[in-house]
C-alpha cells in the first residue's frame, strides 16, 4: 500500500472510500476492510483505491489511534500498490469526500462509504458505458440490505438503460441523489461541480444534484453497482429521528435552492413528488415508534417544509399517505399515526368510512371542520374511494387490534389491548379469541377474550392456552398472534399490532412442552417463533439420527400396513375427494361432491385437507393429510377424485379407482406436446408417467382437451368426455343475482379478474390508482401461490388464488385479463370480454409453447404494456372499448373450444362414480 | 489511450469447448474466432475437453494449437440424487469415473494455464465454465490472473426450458464477461442477476461477393436431421403448400441437405412426396444455398443460427420460425425475411407461399437481409472480439 504522497500512475478509476463512522468502533475495521476488499476484487484492475479516514473526535482516547492504526496495518499487510490511505483532520463526511475528490488521481471517480460492498463488475460496467457515450456521469443501481436481510433497489425509478443528454430527459433520476453507485468524470466535476457541503448534513446530495444539472451527458445502466447495509438499530431510540428530520429538511431546502437555480419546472415537480412519495413517509412512519415529544418535533420540522411544496402533487400519493400528509399539515399527531398505521400495517382501518357525494371518505373529526390547505379541501385529502373499503366482507375487514400489554404468570398468558371497531366486528362477534396462528394460517392454540365494548373496544385474554385437537408444531415454525372473531358465521383473523419499540419480547409457554418467543414482526404485528417444539420432537432430537430415521421408517411401515389391512375389510361406499392439494374446496371435485350430496346422500364422502378444515362441508368427513385416518379412508374408498397429485407413498389397491380432473384447461404445452423434441434437463410440466398410469378415468371438459391435452399427458385410458361440472357450476352461478353480495364485492363497480400463469400484469397499485374507484380487481395465479396485495391498494384488490369461492369469483367477473391462464377457457363460456396480456403470453409461448394461439382467439384487445392495459380498461369502463368488430364471433368461437358445460355434466360424472361405468363400459 | 485491442495482441488466449472436432455450430465459431485472433497476433490455443470420433479437418494450418484434454469421451453424467442411486454399485462406479475424468481434464487444463503467462480464457459452453471452476486462475485481486469470458450460445427461453439458467447463474456470475448472442438475451440475463452480460454475434467466415439469384425456384433446407431442427414440420408444410397454393408452388422444389439420426426416417417420409429431394451432408454450404432463392428454417430451437446468417449474406429470402432471440435479431418480419410460428406447418406454408409468389419480394427481402448481416462479417466480429478482450484485460 502506498503512502499519502505517492498515487499510482493515471488509473482509470479512483474509488474513494470514506469512513462513515457508522459502525461501533469494534467493527469499523471490518467495515473498511470489507469495502476495500470489494474494491480490490473489481474486474477492472487499473484502479486507485483511496481510503480517506477521519481522525477520531477524542484524540486522547485510549482507542483513538486504535482504529486508524489497526486499519493502516491491515491495509499495509495486503501489499497492494493500488491502495492509498489518507488521514483527514475531521470526521465530517463532506470534508472527507472533498478530500477524496482532491486527492484522486484517476480519470474517473467513484465514492462509497465503509461498509458498502461494490459488486464485482461495477467499475468496469460504468466505465465502459461512459466511455462509449462520452457522458460525464455514469449511474447504476444501489442495493440496500435491511436488518431483516431483505434486498431492495434504492430509488430504482429511472434506472433503465439509456444515454441521456441531460437529467431533464429522465426527471425520475432526481430521486437518487446518493453518491454511491455512480461514476463521475473527475476533472470535469472538480472544475464545474458544486463540491461537497462541509459541516452540513447529507453533503453528497448537493454534489450529485449539481452534477446532474450540469452534466453534458448521463449514462444509465441497469446493473447493480453497490450494496449498502442499512444500519440496524440496536434498540429504541438508536436512530435520532428528530435530528434526522431536521437534517433532512435542511438538506432539502439547500438542494431546492440549487434546483430552482439550475432546473426546469418538470424537474422541480418531480422532486416534490419524490419527496412526498419516497421520503416523507419514512419519517411519518417513524412517528409510530417514537414518543409524543419526538413525534411532535418531527412533525414540526416536516410541516414547515411540506407547506412550501406544491401540494397538488399529493394527488399521486396512496390514500393513506395523503391522509397522513393532511394531518401533518394541520398538526394532528394522532391523525398522522392513525393514517400511518393504515399505510404501514397492511391497511388496518381505524376511522369510520362514509359515503359522501358518491365518494368514500375517511370520516375523522376533520372531515367537516378541517381547513383547506393550498385550496384543497379536507374531503379531497380524506378521499379513500380507491381503497374500496365499504362493503368489505367480514373475512376481508382489517380492524386495527393494538396490543397494549402482555405477560405470563405461570401457564397463564395475560394480554390486554384495544380495537377501533370501525367495522363493528367485535360488537357483532359470537366468539372472539386470541390465537397463536402459523404462517400458513393454521391455528395452534387460543384463549377466549373478554371484550368490553366502547370507543375503542377493550379486550383482555387471561387464561392458559387451549390447543386445537390435532395441532402439531414443527420445529422452526413461526407465525403471528392474531385476534380471531367469528361474525355471522365467517371468520375474521387479523394480527395484533404494536409498534416495534414497544413490542413485547418474551418467551411464552403454550403447553405440551411448546415454548415460543414473542417479538416484533413485520407490519407492526406481534410475531412468534418456536423455541421448543414439544415433547415429541424433543424426543426425536435427543435420539440419534439413525434412531430417528428408523422410527420414521417404522411409522411409515405401520401406516402402510394399516392401509393394507384396510383393504381386507369390506369395500365401503366411500368417495375420497381432494382439491387444490387439500388447500381449498373448489373445482370439479367440489361440483361433483355437491351433486352427490344432493342425489346420493347415502354415499359417504371424505375430503382431505392440509391445514384448514373449515371449508369442508358438513356432509363430508374431513381428514387431515398424512394421518392414519387419511390412509384408511383412501384405502377403503371406492373412488378417489382429485385435481392434483396424491402423495407417492399412497399405494393404490385394486379396488380403488381414480378419477383425475384438471384445474381449468391448459393453454401452455405440457412436455411431449412439443413434437417429441428431446431436450436435456428439460422442465417437465406434465405429471410423470407412473402418475398418469394410476389414473383410471380422466375428466375431459372439451374436445380440445381430448385432442390436444390428453395425448400430451400420455394418458391412454378412458375419458369422461365433454363433461365439465365446474364449468356448469360457473354458468349457474353467473345467473345468481345475489352472488356479489355473498362474496362481499361492491355492487357499484365492474369486476376485473387478472388471471395469469405467472405474475399479474403491470403495476397493480398504478391500476388501482387509476381505475380503483370504478373497478374492483381480483387476482388469481395459476401457480396457486397467494400473495397479499400491496396494502396501498386497500380493499380494491383481492387475491382469490386459493379461495374456496373461486367459482363465484370467476362467475361474477365482468372482464378478464389473462396471459394464457388455465382458467381462460372456463371464463370464455360466459362470453364476456377477455384481454390478452401479451408479454406474459409471449413468455409462456417461448418457454413452453402453447396449444392455442390466443391473440387470434380472445374476444378483446391484446395489450403490450401496463399503460396500454390501463387505457384499454378505462375505455371499457367508459363504454367505448374500440375493440375488433368480430368480437361476438371470437367470443362464440372460444366458448366452443372451451366445450359445452351443460347442467347435466355434474350428474353424468356423478353417475360414473355411482355405477363405475363410463358410457356403458367399465366395471364398478 | 492506445487503440483498443492492438495493445493486447500477443496475449495468450485459450478457447475451451466440450469438443473441437465435430462439425457443429459451436465448433465452427470456435475455429473461426481462433483463426482470426491468431491471425491478428494472439497466441491462441483451442482446447476440447474430449475428442470426437468424427474429426472434421478444420483449417488450423499451424496458426494456433489444438489440444484435447482427455483421450477419450467423457463418461455420461449420472443421476445420483436419490438414495437408491447412491447405493447402486454401478451408479457409484459411473459417478466415480465421471468425477475422475473431470478431475483429469481439470488437471490437464491447469497444466495448460501454468505453461505460460496468464491471458484470457474463452469458455464457449457451460460445461467448460464448470470445469474452469476446478482450476486455479490466480488471485482475483491480482493483475496476473486469468481473465474469463464465458459464452452461452442459446437464448434465455432455451436456458429456462433446459435448466441451464441456474447453471449459468452459478458458473458465470464471476466471469469477466458473459457473452450472449444478442442484445435481447444480454438484457434478459442481466435482469436475472448476471451483471456482466454482454453480447457477441457469431462471425460469418465467408462473405460471398455475389448474391443468389432471386429467380431460382428452389427452397433450401440446410441442417441436421433431428427433431429440434424441424424437418418434419417442413415436410408437412410443403405438403400443405402444394395442396393449398398449387399455383404458387408451380415449378418449385424443396431440397434438403444435412445429416443426422433421423435421416432414414426423413427419406422415408418424403417418399412419394412431390418435388422434395433429400440429400446428405454438404461440404459447401454456401454453394448449395446459392442454388436456391429461399431458405426454410423450421427449427424448434436455435441460438444464433449460422445457416440463417449465411443465407442472408447470399441475399436469400429467409422464412424462419420465431424460436429464439437470435432469429429475431436477424429476421425482421417483412423487412429482412419472414417470421412464422414455431412448430406450425400451416404458418410455415403460408410464409413460404408469400415469398415464393413474388420475385420482387424475394429480391427486396434478400437485399435487406444482406445489409443486416453485414455486421457479422468476420473482420467486424473479430474487431468486436478484440474490443471485448481489451475490455476484460483492463
Amino acid at each position: 500500500m502506498s503512502g499519502e504522497s505517492a498515487p499510482v500512475s493515471r488509473p482509470d478509476v479512483t474509488i474513494v472510500v470514506v469512513t462513515a463512522g457508522r459502525g461501533q468502533r469494534a467493527t469499523l475495521e471490518e467495515d473498511v476492510l470489507r469495502t476495500v476488499d470489494s474494491a480490490r476484487m473489481q474486474t477492472l484492475y487499473n484502479l486507485e483505491i483511496l481510503l480517506v479516514m477521519g481522525r477520531e473526535a477524542d484524540p486522547d482516547s485510549a482507542s483513538a489511534s486504535g482504529s486508524q492504526g489497526l486499519v493502516g496495518r491491515r491495509l499495509a499487510a495486503l501489499d497492494d500498490q493500488r491502495l492509498r490511505l489518507v488521514q483527514h483532520e475531521t470526521t465530517d463526511l463532506g470534508a472527507l469526500l472533498s478530500r477524496g475528490l482532491a486527492e484522486a488521481a484517476g480519470t474517473w471517480i467513484m465514492f462509497c462509504q465503509s461498509g458498502d460492498r461494490l459488486r464485482r463488475h461495477a467499475a468496469k460496467s460504468l466505465l465502459l458505458a461512459v466511455e462509449h457515450s462520452g457522458a460525464d456521469i455514469g449511474c447504476a443501481l444501489t442495493e440496500v440490505l435491511d436488518a431483516d436481510g431483505i434486498r431492495r433497489h434504492w430509488r430504482a425509478q429511472g434506472h433503465h438503460r439509456g444515454d441521456l443528454d441531460s437529467v431533464a430527459e429522465r426527471p425520475e433520476l432526481l430521486a437518487d441523489v446518493q453518491v454511491a453507485g455512480k461514476l463521475f468524470r473527475r476533472d470535469w466535476v472538480a472544475e464545474h461541480g458544486p463540491g461537497f457541503a462541509e459541516g452540513l448534513p447529507f453533503p453528497e446530495e448537493d454534489f450529485v444534484l449539481g452534477a446532474y444539472l450540469s452534466a453534458r451527458g448521463i449514462s444509465v445502466i441497469p446493473q447493480r453497482a453497490c450494496v449498502r447495509e442499512e444500519m440496524p438499530p440496536s434498540g429504541p431510540g438508536d436512530w435520532d429521528w428528530v435530528r434526522l428530520s431536521r437534517d433532512r429538511v435542511q438538506a432539502l431546502v439547500r438542494t431546492d435552492v440549487q434546483l430552482d437555480r439550475g432546473g426546469t419546472s418538470s424537474l422541480v415537480s418531480e422532486r416534490i413528488r419524490s419527496v412526498l412519495a419516497d421520503e416523507l413517509p419514512v419519517y411519518l412512519g417513524a412517528m409510530l415508534e417514537v414518543d409524543d415529544a419526538s413525534a411532535q418535533a418531527i412533525a414540526q420540522a416536516w410541516q414547515a417544509y411540506a407547506l412550501t411544496c406544491d401540494l397538488a402533487q399529493a394527488a399521486c400519493l396512496a390514500p393513506a399517505l395523503r391522509i397522513a400528509l393532511y394531518h401533518l399539515l394541520i398538526g394532528d399527531l394522532e391523525g398522522i399515526r392513525s393514517a400511518m398505521r393504515c399505510d404501514r400495517w397492511s391497511a388496518v382501518i381505524e376511522a369510520p368510512i362514509r359515503n359522501q357525494d358518491g365518494r368514500q371518505v375517511w370520516a375523522c373529526e376533520h372531515l367537516r371542520t378541517g381547513p383547506s390547505v393550498q385550496g384543497l379541501e379536507a374531503a379531497w385529502w380524506l378521499d379513500v374511494t380507491a381503497m374500496a373499503i365499504i362493503g368489505a366482507p367480514v373475512d376481508e375487514s382489517r380492524p386495527c387490534h393494538l396490543l397494549l400489554d402482555a405477560r405470563t404468570v405461570g401457564r397463564t398468558f395475560i394480554a390486554t389491548g384495544t380495537t377501533e371497531d370501525t367495522f363493528s366486528l367485535l360488537a357483532r362477534a359470537s366468539h372472539a379469541s386470541l390465537a397463536i396462528v402459523c404462517e400458513e394460517g393454521r391455528t395452534l392454540c387460543s384463549i377466549p377474550l373478554q371484550v368490553v365494548l366502547g370507543e375503542p373496544v377493550a379486550w383482555k385474554a387471561d387464561a392458559p392456552w387451549i390447543w386445537e385437537s390435532d395441532a402439531v408444531v414443527d420445529p422452526g415454525a413461526s407465525g403471528t398472534l392474531q385476534l380471531v372473531l367469528r361474525v355471522d358465521g365467517r371468520l375474521n383473523r387479523m394480527p395484533v399490532r404494536t409498534p416495534a419499540s414497544r413490542a413485547p419480547r418474551m418467551p411464552v409457554r403454550l403447553g405440551r412442552g411448546v415454548v415460543v418467543s414473542l417479538g416484533p414482526g413485520r407490519d407492526g404485528s406481534a410475531a412468534w417463533t418456536v423455541v421448543r417444539s414439544g415433547w415429541g420432537w424433543r424426543t426425536w432430537r435427543l435420539s440419534s439420527g439413525v434412531m430417528a430415521g428408523l422410527a420414521s421408517l417404522l411409522h411409515r411401515q405401520a401406516l402402510m400396513l394399516a392401509s393394507r389391512l384396510a383393504t381386507a375389510l369390506p369395500a365401503r361406499s366411500v368417495i375420497a375427494f381432494e382439491a387444490f392439494e387439500g388447500r381449498a374446496f373448489t373445482g370439479h371435485p367440489r361440483a361433483l361432491s355437491e351433486v352427490l350430496s344432493q342425489e346420493r346422500p347415502d354415499i359417504r364422502q371424505v375430503w382431505s385437507y392440509v391445514d384448514r378444515a373449515e371449508h369442508i362441508p358438513a356432509w363430508a368427513r374431513a381428514v387431515r393429510q398424512g394421518t392414519l385416518r387419511h390412509r384408511l379412508a383412501l384405502s377403503s374408498a371406492r373412488w378417489w377424485v382429485s385435481d392434483g397429485t396424491p402423495p407417492q407413498v399412497i399405494r393404490k389397491h385394486a379396488r380403488n379407482r381414480w378419477l383425475q380432473t384438471w384445474r381449468g384447461q391448459p393453454i401452455a404445452c405440457l412436455g411431449s406436446a412439443e413434437l417429441d423434441a428431446p431436450m436435456t434437463r428439460r422442465v417437465e410440466r406434465r405429471p410423470p408417467a407412473w402418475q398418469v398410469r394410476r389414473w383410471d378415468l380422466l375428466l375431459s371438459p372439451s374436445q380440445y382437451f381430448s385432442d390436444d391435452v390428453v395425448p400430451a399427458l400420455g394418458f391412454t385410458g378412458d375419458l369422461v368426455g365433454q363433461a365439465s361440472p365446474f364449468g356448469a357450476a360457473v354458468l349457474a352461478a353467473a345467473d345468481d343475482p345475489r352472488l356479489r353480495e355473498r362474496l362481499g364485492l361492491p355492487p357499484d363497480r365492474r369486476i376485473v379478474l387478472l388471471a395469469t400463469s405467472g405474475e399479474p400484469p403491470g403495476d397493480i397499485p398504478g391500476l388501482v390508482a387509476t381505475i380503483g374507484s370504478r373497478a374492483f380487481l381480483l387476482v388469481a395465479r395459476d401457480s396457486g401461490i397467494s400473495r397479499a396485495p400491496d396494502p396501498s391498494c386497500g380493499f380494491a384488490v383481492r387475491d382469490v388464488t386459493a379461495s374456496d369461492d373461486w367459482l363465484g369469483y370467476l362467475a361474477c367477473a365482468d372482464a378478464m385479463v389473462t396471459d394464457g391462464s388455465v382458467w381462460t377457457l372456463d371464463y370464455a363460456r360466459l362470453c364476456r370480454p377477455i384481454m390478452l396480456w401479451e408479454p406474459g403470453y409471449q413468455s409462456l409461448r417461448r418457454v413452453h409453447g402453447t396449444f392455442l394461439s390466443l391473440p387470434d382467439l380472445v374476444p378483446g384487445p391484446t395489450v403490450r404494456t401496463p399503460a396500454e392495459l390501463i387505457v384499454a380498461l378505462e375505455r371499457w369502463l367508459e363504454g367505448e372499448p374500440n375493440w375488433p368488430s368480430d368480437l361476438p364471433q371470437r367470443a362464440a368461437s372460444l366458448a366452443r373450444i372451451a366445450g359445452p358445460a351443460e347442467p347435466s355434466s355434474a350428474r353424468r360424472c356423478a353417475q360414473v362414480l355411482i355405477t363405475g361405468r363410463v358410457d356403458g363400459r367399465g366395471s364398478s | 489511450m492506445s487503440q483498443p485491442g492492438v495493445a493486447g495482441r500477443g496475449r495468450r488466449v485459450v478457447i475451451l469447448a466440450n469438443n473441437v472436432d465435430e462439425v457443429g455450430g459451436v465448433q465452427r465459431v470456435v475455429h473461426a474466432v481462433a483463426g482470426g485472433l491468431a491471425g491478428r497476433g494472439y497466441a491462441v490455443t483451442v482446447a476440447g475437453i474430449f475428442p470426437h470420433e468424427d474429426r472434421h479437418p478444420y483449417p488450423v494450418a499451424g496458426a494456433y494449437e489444438v489440444e484435447r484434454l482427455l483421450s477419450r469421451r467423457m463418461p455420461p453424467v449420472v443421476d445420483a440424487t436419490r438414495i437408491r442411486h447412491k447405493l447402486d454399485p454401478s451408479v457409484r462406479r459411473q459417478l466415480r469415473d465421471w468425477r475422475g475424468a473431470k478431475r483429469q481434464a481439470a488437471g490437464r487444463l491447469q497444466s495448460l494455464f501454468d505453461a505460460g503467462p496468464s491471458g484470457i480464457v474463452i469458455a464457449t459452453q457451460l460445461g467448460t465454465m464448470e470445469l474452469l471452476g476446478m482450476c486455479d486462475l490466480g488471485d482475483p485481486r491480482s493483475d496476473e490472473r486469468w481473465r474469463v469470458v464465458a459464452q452461452y450460445h442459446s437464448s434465455l427461453e432455451a436456458a429456462v426450458r433446459s435448466g441451464d439458467l441456474a447453471r449459468a447463474q452459478a458458473a458465470c456470475r464471476d466471469a469477466d464477461a458473459f457473452a450472449l448472442l444478442t442484445a435481447e438475451d444480454a438484457d434478459a440475463f442481466m435482469a436475472r442477476g448476471l451483471d456482466n452480460a454482454t453480447w457477441m454475434e457469431n462471425p460469418l467466415q465467408a462473405w460471398p461477393e455475389k448474391g443468389a439469384e432471386p429467380e431460382s425456384r428452389i427452397v433450401t433446407f440446410l441442417g441436421r436431421y433431428t427433431p429440434l431442427k424441424g424437418p418434419d414440420v417442413l415436410i408437412n408444410a410443403w405438403r400443405i403448400l402444394l395442396e393449398d397454393f398449387p399455383d404458387v408452388a408451380q415449378g418449385w422444389s424443396l431440397v434438403m441437405h444435412g445429416s443426422g439420426p433421423d435421416e432414414d426416417r426423413i427419406r422415408e417420409a418424403v417418399r412419394g412426396c412431390d418435388r422434395i429431394e433429400v440429400r446428405g451432408v454438404t461440404a459447401d454450404p454456401l454453394g448449395v444455398l446459392a442454388e436456391g432463392s429461399v431458405l426454410a428454417m423450421p427449427s424448434l430451437e436455435e441460438g444464433m443460427p449460422l445457416v440463417l446468417a449465411e443465407a442472408m449474406s447470399l441475399g436469400l429470402a429467409c422464412v424462419a420460425t420465431n424460436c429464439s432471440s437470435g432469429v429475431r435479431a436477424l429476421v425482421e418480419d417483412g423487412v429482412t425475411g419472414v417470421l412464422v410460428e414455431r412448430g406450425d406447418p400451416a404458418s410455415l406454408a403460408a410464409g413460404l407461399a408469400r415469398v415464393m409468389a413474388s420475385t420482387e419480394l424475394r429480391s427486396d427481402l434478400g437485399a435487406a437481409a444482406r445489409l443486416r448481416v453485414d455486421r457479422m462479417r468476420q473482420a467486424r466480429i473479430l474487431d468486436r472480439w478484440e474490443q471485448l478482450l481489451a475490455a476484460v484485460m483492463r
